[in-house]
């Protein structure tokens, strides 16, 4: 019922949830950037707010370029595995058996480290090749989206399914008007994973080799050199794209399922 | 009692359920069950719980299958009969899809008939009317109180203007107020509609108030008892409830549940 | 009979929840586990058959000549190798005069393996402390928990040199990077499940004049459970993900991932060695989930609902 009162207050409201963190960032900030001058920590481990503010300046234009180049890659890995998760996923829970199957060996199959598969993908598609990278996001991807959409498609109501059948619905019909809609908040929960998960992946993934114009690439190859303020600068891009990912999927999700209680907030208790 | 054949709403012959059969826990859920539902009638089920009485609710709306005898509805078998959407059905909870709107969720039935799109949002919208829920069509389920959200599980159950209405304990979940109230309301849909309703609960008071006929069931295995045939005029009102007939038919009612093993009243 | 299975599987479709632990019948589900392997591996076999380098009878235990239609890069014997080459390289010495690589890679699994376990309770504890902080505290839920957030778009294997740097070259720091991955699912989990009992039995508890401390330790940690052995899950995977990755750039050379590291750069000689250490390295992933499945089985073997609640 407390969420009836929204949109009302808006601003006010948003200023006054989200204040506290806007805080504690200030206060880190500060603590940190008089922190390292008054102890004098050394560059190499942990260089101040504003060093790597400048160095975020000064190497910008590479850092959009190597940035956006890594975001292509998750980008494209997060289609790919999502795409291909969500088909395995009305493929098998068509099949109950098929899926209660599967379901064990796709949940061991997510506890594998994909990671360790990164140079043998490498050897495949080529260093250089963005898909390499791609597939490595892609495999990473694949398995919570795929678990997630069976889980959405088979944990059903009983009572709703009884109702459909009571109404004689098709399973064409119980799959688009139940199990389909029934599985969005779950598709949405794998869908934030994989956001997160996706350009974590590209760029882990790059450290075994890959195109000089990554954001990896270039993250090793500066704290490589000591140029850990560049290093810093790089991860904090990685995590901008990260978050914007997040955050992108976030909003869809607002907009695709308002109903649901994930997003009209904790419900009244 | 003769029964025409081709007039019953509902027919069960002999028909036994048993669960889990030939496993361990085999249970006998419904034993020898007979039984004629003419058009028109409101009968209810009463009895101890775990007795059955939502099988044999699912048994007619073919949602479980006999293990042994013949369940007819509008004379033809109850498979046929659910393919056909002859009868609604409305659950103990009110089985809302959470991602439709109100309108949307009454509607549901008529979609998967594949009744054109302006004329069930007519449809709905006098249905929503006539449950008093005119104004929440664009509402969430769980914007509404737990009241209006069986109201509005009974206009679904009513969109498709069925001959029969299956009912499993509606109001179960409700405070006595406003099942009071709803029975009520569910006493005026039932003259109006002049559907023959098939209606499980386990509260003597709703089961008089409602019905032509009460069937009495018996602990598990579940067999129907004895029948209570409840002579009050209708329309029914708040007067009903203090007629003597209204006294002696939950008198009745009482005396057989307590005869039926399990049930402490 | 026909009746009687229609019947089981009608009974199964209503039941209230699709069981994700193993089927009834450990026997079906043997048998389940070997169909899938087989399957697999006749893939991978038939993909060499179409398009893999020349089958040659003295390198193949069945002896067959076989010249395929295609070549695909993929399937060459340099980037798909066969299956019994790789069983092979686990018998082989890895270098010369060295043990069997099945050794080595034992004892890598092992090293990994504790980095991982010191990693997965490390952060197992932060995350549970964090996450009962963040239920009590709404302030401080509502300043942290958008980095906390935020902590997991960091890509970790960045930020290793550092740690590394920070707290010396050693399995430690590795344990720790593995913990930065595990305590973001305990976290949110233990949060959830803390908020997760029923209102009317918190108000049972307050009607008992219970204390906070009551409170947390009859009520709301017991309800946290489930939610929280959901959340060790991933983390168990998790925090062997982070120790593999962690000895990367640490110059660590004992683990799986120093192996991963070793036998990729020389790969061209012999890509069974890099397969064999995925293989081990999958094992180990494997290993370490099912170990905190079995843990949750026992902890939770009363509960009604194991092992599905509160899921990432």
């Amino acid at each position: 019922m407390a969420a009836q009162g929204k949109g009302l207050s808006g601003v006010s409201k948003q200023l006054h949830d989200y204040l506290p963190a806007l805080v504690l960032f200030v206060a880190v900030l500060l603590v940190w950037e008089f922190g390292v001058a008054l102890l004098e920590v050394q560059q190499f481990l942990l260089p101040a707010p504003s060093v790597i503010g400048d160095a975020f300046q000064e190497n910008l234009d590479r850092l959009i370029h190597v940035g956006w180049f890594t975001t292509k890659e998750a980008l494209g890995g997060f289609v790919i595995g999502c795409a291909a998760g969500i088909l395995v996923a009305f493929a098998t829970a068509r099949w109950t058996l098929a899926s209660e199957t599967l379901m064990p060996f796709a949940i061991a199959a997510n506890s594998v480290p994909i990671i360790a598969f990164a140079p043998i993908v490498n050897n495949w598609f080529g260093v250089d090749n963005p898909l390499s990278k791609m597939v490595i996001v892609a495999v990473i991807v694949f398995f919570p989206m795929m678990i997630n959409t069976v889980r959405g498609l088979t944990l059903v109501d009983p009572a709703a399914l009884e109702l459909m059948r009571a109404y004689a619905a098709s399973e064409v019909e119980i799959l688009t008007k139940l199990r389909f809609p029934n599985a969005l908040p779950y598709m949405f929960n794998a869908f934030k994973i994989a956001a997160t998960l996706s350009m974590i992946g590209a760029v882990v993934s790059e450290y075994f080799g890959g195109n000089r114009s990554a954001l990896g690439i270039f993250i090793t190859q500066e704290a490589a050199q000591f140029r850990f303020a560049n290093a810093w600068a790089a991860i904090i891009v990685a995590s901008i794209v990260g978050v914007t990912f997040y955050l992108v999927v976030l909003l869809v999700e607002r907009v695709t399922i308002p109903w649901h209680s994930s997003v009209r907030g904790e419900q009244a208790r | 009692m003769i029964e025409d054949l081709q007039t019953a709403v509902v027919r069960l012959d002999d028909v036994d359920k048993v669960f889990n059969q030939g496993t361990g826990n085999e249970t006998v859920a419904l034993k020898n069950i007979d039984l004629d539902v003419r058009p028109g009638e409101f009968v209810s089920i009463i009895g101890p719980s775990g007795c059955g009485k939502s099988t044999l609710l699912r048994l007619v709306g073919d949602l479980v299958q006999p293990t042994q005898g013949e369940v007819l509805v509008n004379g033809k078998p109850a498979r046929q009969a659910r393919l056909d959407q002859d009868y609604g059905i409305v659950f103990q909870a009110p089985v809302l899809f959470e991602w439709r709107s109100i309108i949307n969720n009454v509607q549901l039935p008529l979609e998967l008939r594949g009744v054109k799109k302006a004329q069930r949002t007519a449809r709905a919208r006098e249905l929503l009317g006539m449950v008093e829920l005119s104004g929440f069509e664009q509402h969430y389920p769980w914007q509404l109180s737990g009241g209006m959200q069986q109201r509005a599980s009974i206009a679904r159950a009513l969109a498709i203007q069925p001959e029969l209405l299956l009912m499993d304990e509606p109001f179960g979940a409700l405070d006595e107020m406003t099942r009071e109230r709803m029975n009520m309301e569910l006493h005026n849909i039932w003259r109006r509609t002049e559907t023959t309703v098939l209606f499980v609960t386990h509260s003597i008071a709703e089961a008089v108030f409602l019905s032509t006929r009460i069937l009495v069931m018996s602990a598990r295995p579940g067999q129907i008892m004895h029948v209570v045939d409840v002579d009050l005029p209708v329309p029914r009102g708040e007067h009903t409830r203090e007629e003597t007939a209204y006294f002696e038919a939950e008198t009745e009612v009482r005396e057989w549940l307590r005869k039926a093993k399990g049930y402490r009243a | 009979m026909d009746a009687v299975t229609g019947k089981q599987t009608q009974i199964r479709k209503t039941q209230t929840r699709f069981s994700l632990r193993p089927l009834p019948h450990p026997v079906r589900q043997a048998l389940s586990l070997l169909v899938v392997f087989i399957l697999l591996a006749l893939i991978w076999e038939g993909v060499k058959w179409i398009g893999g380098d020349m089958w040659r009878p003295e390198s193949n235990p069945f002896g067959i000549s076989h010249d395929p239609p295609f070549r695909f890069k993929i399937a060459s014997d340099l980037n798909l190798p066969h299956l019994w080459d790789i069983f092979e390289a686990f018998g082989n010495a890895s270098r010369r005069n060295g043990p069997p690589l099945i050794a080595v890679l034992f004892d890598a699994s092992v090293f990994t393996f504790r980095e991982a376990v010191v990693g997965f309770l490390l952060g197992g504890l932060l995350g549970f402390i964090l996450g009962t902080l963040f239920a009590h505290v709404t302030l401080l839920n509502r300043g942290c928990m958008p980095y906390v957030v935020a902590s997991q778009t960091i890509p970790i294997l960045a930020i290793a040199p550092m740690v590394v740097i920070w707290l010396k070259a050693g399995w430690v720091s590795v344990a720790v990077i593995a913990a930065y991955l595990t305590f973001f699912p305990v976290t949110i989990n233990t949060l959830r499940g803390l908020r997760s009992p029923d209102p009317t039995a918190l108000e049972m508890m307050r009607a008992y004049a219970a204390s906070r401390w009551d409170v947390m330790w009859k009520l709301r940690f017991p309800a946290a459970l489930p939610y929280i052995f959901t959340a060790l899950k991933i983390s168990a995977t998790a925090s062997i993900v982070g120790a593999i990755i962690g000895e990367l750039p640490s110059g660590i050379r004992g683990g799986l991932g120093g192996a991963i590291l070793n036998f990729n750069s020389y790969y061209i000689s012999g890509p069974s060695r890099l397969w064999a250490t995925i293989i081990a390295s999958a094992v180990v992933g494997i290993a370490f989930y099912l170990l905190v499945t079995a843990v949750e089985a026992y902890i939770l073997r009363n509960r009604q609902v194991a092992g599905d609640a509160g899921k990432l």
